[in-house]
């Protein structure tokens, strides 16, 4: 279903990148270590609990709040997941290695400006239907180099 | 027994412990007493434990204290009994209960039976710290202290006999507060208690002073652990939290080797829990967390012996159970928790450990082969070491030495075989999952339940696997992540093959099929085969994994299962691509229906199928087909070309199995007629079965035939089957209507205040007799009142409806009728009249056939049976017909249509007032003549023939006979033509004396039943016209809302209660007048009706058409003046000018009437030229003037001019007399016409 590259075994900057519809399907996964894509997706999968979670509450707070950047969404012993939700309800989710210490919390929200970017230039494509996955071989390309950049 | 397992005593609240001696639990008061302090232990009790001590208990001897730590090595850090004694076993506080009145008879022999009772305590507890009480059971009331002599005197002596002090001495009252009392000792003995424990707490901290050297770093622990837990014991929980943390900290200073390990990491978690829970307790939950964050990290990689790597995980799952409860605790004490931050979490990282552990046990028993994990051996007397050692997290062996470590590797790997891991990490996953679902994590409980369902399969249990896993398939399908829905279905299907579930493992199989399922093509086509095999009733063989057992119940389950299965297509992953179409979207009764099934199969592998059926409905009815032939395509541009470009195609007869080949199309053809459906229904196709299997084993794939509706159309045009087929989601009985209208109009346009004929022809078209027909005209609601429908027209009164039903009756084959009406209107107005015809003849409502629905009847639990709600709302294009079945037999239909008339105004009407001499009136002098000219234009653009115009006036107005009358009584008018009427009228009451038909005739006016509500038009205001005169206007019809209750009469006249000659009163103005409130503008009484009677050319029928002449205010004019002079006058003969004078107020009148005779020589004049007039009140005068005409042709008449006799009528100045000349001005003419001396002979 979702174009995948073979992987490369050195530590990436992160090892999971999904984008998830609006209505919580998944539009595209790119995963660095496919011998863990079912953990991983079940892990991506329920992190939207929290994403709902924090929606839900922000909303009932502050609806004018513009941040987009979620945070930590939750952590593992091996894996920190973060988020981030469009203005469209279109979340982000990057899986980061809980040992990369060195990765700051400034560069995930560049990758997540990165991202959100490459996403809208690729649903930009008139050919492209709302809410199907995205196929795009660009978009994935781009989408890996944030993945697998050191 | 787990090594690893935080013990009883350590999760348990430590309490200060109170023994109780004497009481006696059979003696009924001593059984009250032990109650009351030992139930209903609530929070706000003080929390104590009561222990009842029996009689002869020796309590443990102290352990020779020694003198100095120097030469001593403890062999391990806390002993194993130490909690439990001082929880359980030594008490703070031991209270002596004797029941002893102070009035006691024998209170001698008592009281030294009580000072022995206590030296045995005394001696018992020798070295102890512990408190001693005494307490004496009482019935009465103690008196005041110092009251009662007798009393004080032998407390005195009893504490002296005992040895004890009085504040060790109490009564107890046994009596109605016995709850009152008893909370007072209590708080007394635990005050005794906390003094113990201090005392306890410093003995504790003199030991540590005397351990300076590094050697002495378990003792220091050891110390510091018992600290904490006094600290505890005396609920100074700060105090504790600081003990144990030094307990904690100073654990670092032990170097960790594989040997002492165990015992660190043990003490570790003791510390971790104790500190957990306080913080907890002090309500910083944060430090707590974090406290047990930091100390599993610190410990994570502290592995100890590598065979022996279960047990570090089952430390670190006991170290998140542990955490987990806290956290629990803590939150049913109030403590808020997050979705991020709940016990869920560590409960499920526990049951993670506990995998790793099952993992590495596993591990550990494949390298060394001796060991078989399945096959426990007969372990118990394997056991090497007791694991009751001296110390905690100590092994040692039977004989108390410490074990080598070949000894602790067996017999730990030996325990371990022992444990069931798989329930372990069930119940962890259980108590995760209840967490997550309170803190709103869905997602996390569906993976928790998923991992459940993967350990009971593990554990071989796949009944329980299945459940869990089948009740999760539908979740994950609807969230749509295919990856880890694809996993999870391919788990339900082995669970399912190795439970041998029939009735999973078919839906199972079948979804696996589809292609958004990942899965291996070899793997499908394995799938498939073990499908077909439990088609055929074989036990699907796993890849050689099979055993006996699961063949068997394979057996079993295949011999049970009920054929045929329903497998909701719906509801899985698609296999097929279907779609459903009517040959024709719309077709007549009786013609042949023709329905289309487009299949694609989607799948990968060939699909066997053996029968296809579709369920028609029209909403109510429901008949199954099955189809009989079909087509089949390889391509979707083959079936295009088919469908689109009309290419014929081959079709086979459908009968036994088909294989359906991937990516191949088939059309599948199924027939019926539409007699099995009433007319004017609309049919769809509401499922869709395909059958799938053998005669045996059979499942039925249901599909709902949905009507497709896209927003867009796909781009690529081979994308979407409905692209590339004639697509007619539904399909329309069209009814047929057995009669035949044709509706004629006498004239082409219908004009306003004509009965207009409308003449409709009907006709039966068919062979078949039709009976009760019957046909019904209505006028459109938003023309009541202003449009209306007559059936005949009689020469009087008209009964006018707004509805009219006429029946025909019965109309044989080819046999047609007449039917005719008349519409009327007041208003200029296109009128749709909704016309209705219908009849009635035998029908067929039952000619469905119910027979064929056998199966589908037969399988009523199916829940896609019949729609509840029709899949397109059934819209019949044809909804002027309608169909209703009267009884079985009889059916009526109903058709509506709508008839338009336009209706045009026949005339313009206008009416304006005049004044004698011609200028325009505003008001009226009561008495005087004035003039009312009525215009008609014709409108109309066929000619009319104009019969009568005639005035009916108020019964307030005389009509003169001097009206000027139309001349020729009956004659036609084209378009534009104009006549006019010029009505001379008088009235003799002002309006405030305005005789009303109330007041003549009170209340006769009721009963008459209709309605022109625009026979008298909107008051028209004064105009001013182009030449700056103002007029009155009566206009015509106006439509107009406020004025209702107007009656309509077939002629003028009968409006009228006639009161005279075209006099009378006009029937409904009164009510009229009386609901118009006083903000109408004018409020004058309408003067009268003005009717033309008239027809069309050549027309029999009369039609008469009324105007309503609004009234202008009537003024009491200071004196009246009437002129009157012959008709004809001749020159040269002698003529008489009579003035009448009348005064019509109550006073005299004093006038000087002056004739003036101009110079010129038209008249000769006798008589009084000036007269002195006086008129009495209410009484008249007459002026009589000889005129002698001198000239031929139009002469001037002398005028007269009237003046106040200012002279006899002093109230009268020379300013008044404006008023009379105009009076004379408006009387009296100005000119006559003189004819020459035409008759001699009379003139001789």
């Amino acid at each position: 279903m979702f174009p995948l590259l073979s992987h490369r075994n050195h530590s990436n900057m992160a090892t999971c990148i999904a984008i998830i519809g609006k209505d919580n399907t998944p539009l595209y996964l790119a995963i660095s270590d496919m011998d863990k894509e079912l953990d991983l997706q079940y892990r991506v999968h329920a992190a939207l609990d929290v994403i709902e979670e924090k929606c839900s509450s922000s909303t009932k707070m502050n609806i004018e709040s513009k941040e987009l950047y979620l945070g930590l969404l939750y952590s593992t012993d091996n894996q920190k997941i973060y988020g981030y939700i469009t203005n469209t309800k279109v979340k982000f989710i990057v899986v980061v290695d809980s040992g990369n210490v060195a990765l700051k919390e400034s560069e995930i929200r560049t990758m997540f400006r990165n991202l959100h970017i490459l996403y809208t230039d690729a649903i930009c494509n008139p050919l492209f239907s709302p809410g199907e996955p995205i196929t795009s071989k660009k978009f994935d390309k781009c989408v890996r180099n944030i993945l697998e950049r050191q | 027994m787990d090594l690893t397992a935080l013990p009883s005593e350590l999760l348990v609240i430590p309490k200060p412990l109170i023994g109780f001696c004497g009481l006696d639990v059979k003696n009924s008061v001593h059984k009250t007493i032990w109650d009351v302090f030992n139930n209903n232990r609530k929070a706000d009790r003080a929390s104590i434990q009561f222990k009842l001590i029996p009689e002869k208990y020796q309590f443990p001897k102290p352990k020779p204290k020694r003198p100095s730590y120097e030469w001593y090595f403890p062999k391990g850090i806390l002993k194993r009994n130490w909690m439990l004694k001082h929880l359980h076993v030594l008490p703070a506080v031991v209270v002596l209960f004797q029941d002893l009145e102070w009035n006691d008879p024998m209170w001698p022999e008592r009281q030294v039976q009580c000072a022995s009772l206590l030296q045995e305590l005394r001696n018992n507890l020798q070295d102890r710290n512990t408190r001693i009480a005494l307490v004496l059971l009482q019935k009465s009331t103690p008196q005041q202290p110092g009251e009662d002599l007798l009393a004080s005197e032998r407390a005195s002596s009893l504490t002296n006999a005992c040895g004890i002090t009085n504040k060790m001495l109490f009564i107890l009252p046994h009596n109605d507060h016995l709850l009152g009392y008893i909370l007072r000792l209590e708080s007394a003995f635990l005050e005794m208690a906390q003094t113990y424990y201090a005392t306890m707490a410093k003995t504790v901290r003199s030991h540590r002073e005397q351990l300076a050297t590094p050697s002495h770093v378990a003792l220091r622990i050891r110390h510091q652990f018992k600290l904490g837990f006094i600290n505890e014991m005396k609920s100074d929980f700060s105090t504790a939290v600081k003990h144990y943390s030094q307990a904690y900290s100073t654990l670092d200073e032990i170097k960790i080797t594989d040997q002492n390990c165990l015992e660190i990491k043990t003490l570790g978690g003791f510390l971790n829990y104790k500190i957990c829970r306080l913080k907890f307790k002090l309500n910083i939950p944060r430090d707590s967390i974090n406290h047990f964050m930091t100390h599993v990290e610190k410990f994570k990689d502290q592995i100890g012996y590598k065979d022996l790597i279960f047990e570090h995980y089952a430390w670190l799952s006991t170290q998140n159970t542990g955490f987990a409860d806290l956290f629990c605790e803590a939150i049913k004490n109030g403590l808020p928790a997050l979705q991020t931050q709940h016990p869920g979490i560590y409960y499920h990282k526990a049951s993670e450990y506990i995998v790793k552990r099952k993992d590495a046990f596993k591990i550990c028993c494949s390298l060394t082969p001796e060991i078989d994990p399945l096959s426990p051996t007969s372990a118990p007397n394997a056991l090497l070491f007791s694991t009751i050692s001296d110390f905690f997290g100590m092994r040692s062996t039977r004989s108390g030495e410490i074990a080598t470590e070949q000894q602790i590797i067996t017999t730990s790997q030996d325990i371990e075989r022992a444990f069931n891991h798989s329930a372990a990490i069930i119940h962890l996953l259980g108590l995760a999952m209840n967490q997550y679902k309170q803190y709103r994590c869905m997602r996390f409980k569906k993976k928790i339940t998923i991992e459940m369902a993967k350990e009971y399969h593990a554990s071989g249990d796949h009944a329980k696997a299945l459940t869990l896993y089948s009740l999760m398939l539908p979740d994950y399908r609807e969230d749509k992540w295919v990856t880890i829905f694809s996993d999870v279905l391919l788990r339900t299907l082995r669970c399912a093959l190795l439970s041998g579930s029939v009735t999973d493992f078919i839906p199972c199989s079948i979804e696996a099929l589809s292609p958004s399922i990942f899965c291996e093509q070899t793997e499908r086509i394995h799938i498939l085969e073990n499908l077909w095999k439990v088609f055929q009733g074989v036990p699907p063989v796993s890849q050689s994994l099979i055993t006996p057992e699961i063949r068997s119940s394979w057996e079993q389950s295949l011999t049970a299962f009920k054929s045929p299965i329903f497998v909701y297509l719906e509801k899985l992953s698609p296999i097929f691509d279907t779609c459903l179409t009517f040959e024709k979207a719309q077709l007549e009764n009786d013609q042949p229906i023709n329905i289309f099934l487009i299949l694609k199969n989607v799948t990968t592998v060939p699909l066997r199928i053996c029968g296809v059926f579709a369920t028609l409905t029209d909403g109510s009815e429901i008949l199954r087909l099955k189809a009989a032939k079909f087509a089949s395509f390889g391509a979707v541009n083959e079936l295009r070309d088919h469908e689109l470009d009309n290419k014929t195609v081959g079709y086979r007869a459908l009968s036994g199995d088909l294989l359906l080949e991937p990516n191949s199309f088939y059309k599948f053809v199924f027939s019926t007629d539409s007699s099995h459906f009433i007319e004017n229904s609309q049919l769809f196709v509401s499922y869709l079965e395909i059958h799938k299997g053998t005669e045996k084993n059979l499942a039925v794939l249901v599909k709902n035939a949905n009507v497709i509706k896209r927003s867009f159309k796909n781009f690529e045009k081979f994308k979407d089957l409905v692209d590339n087929i004639v697509y007619n989601p539904s399909c329309y009985i069209v009814p047929t209507f057995h009669l035949n209208t044709m509706t004629n109009f006498s004239y082409p346009q219908m004009l306003v205040n004509e009965y207009f004929h409308i003449v409709t022809s009907i006709a039966n078209s068919s062979n078949i007799p039709l009976q009760n027909i019957g046909m019904s005209i209505t006028i459109p609601s938003h023309l009541k009142n202003k449009v209306f429908l007559l059936t005949e027209i009689t020469s009087n009164r008209h009964k006018l409806f707004s509805q009219i039903q006429i029946d025909i009756g019965d109309l044989l084959p080819k046999a047609s009728t007449n039917v005719s009406f008349y519409v009327f209107s007041l208003m200029e107005t296109t009128v749709e009249l909704q016309q209705k015809i219908w009849y009635t003849l035998k029908g067929s409502k039952s000619k469905v056939i119910k027979t064929e629905q056998t199966k589908v009847a037969a399988s009523d639990e199916s829940p896609v049976s019949v729609p509840e709600k029709p899949l397109l709302p059934v819209s019949p294009m044809n909804s002027n017909i309608k169909i209703e079945f009267l009884d079985d037999v009889h059916l009526k239909k109903t058709k509506e249509e709508t008839i338009q008339v336009v209706c045009a105004k026949e005339f313009k009407f206008s009416g304006r007032y005049y004044t004698l001499d011609r200028k325009a009136l505003q008001q009226v002098y009561r008495g005087e003549n004035f003039l009312l000219r009525a215009n008609i234009k014709i409108q109309s653009t066929s000619d009319l023939e104009i019969i009568d115009t005639y005035f009916i006036c108020d019964h307030n107005l005389v009509q003169s006979m001097y009206s000027q009358k139309r001349n020729g009584q009956s004659s036609i008018y084209k378009q534009n033509d104009c006549l006019e009427d010029v009505i001379v009228l008088r009235t003799d009451s002002t309006h405030s004396d305005w005789v009303s038909q109330k007041s003549l005739e009170a209340a006769k006016s009721q009963k008459f039943p209709q309605f022109n509500r625009s026979l008298k038009p909107k008051p028209p205001p004064p105009v001013v016209n182009d030449d700056g005169l103002k007029s009155v206007q009566a206009q015509d019809q106006q439509p107009q809302d406020e004025r209702k209750f107007r009656l309509i009469y077939n002629k003028a006249i009968e409006a009228i209660y006639p009161t005279g000659a075209n006099r009378g009163f006009m029937k409904g103005i009164v009510c009229s007048e009386t609901a118009k409130e006083s903000t109408v503008k004018e409020p004058f009484p309408d003067f009268g009706i003005y009717c033309v009677k008239w027809r069309r050319s050549g027309a029999k029928e009369e039609n008469e058409s009324k105007f309503v002449i609004a009234g202008i205010d009537i003024l009491q004019p200071p004196l009246n003046i009437y002129c009157s002079i012959e008709e004809k006058m001749f020159v040269k003969v002698p003529m008489t000018l009579k003035v009448v004078l009348k005064n019509p107020s109550s006073g005299i009148l004093h006038i000087i009437s002056t004739l003036s005779v101009p110079s010129s020589d038209n008249f000769m004049c006798s008589g009084h030229r000036q007269l002195n007039v006086s008129i009495f009140g209410n009484s008249e005068k007459e002026i009589v003037f000889n005129l002698f005409p001198l000239k031929v042709g139009w002469q001037n008449l002398p005028q007269l001019s009237l003046q106040y006799n200012t002279q006899a009528d002093e109230s009268k100045s020379e300013m008044d007399n404006g008023i009379l000349d105009q009076l004379v001005h408006r009387a009296m003419p100005k000119k006559v016409f003189v004819l020459p001396n035409a008759k001699p002979s009379t003139s001789k």
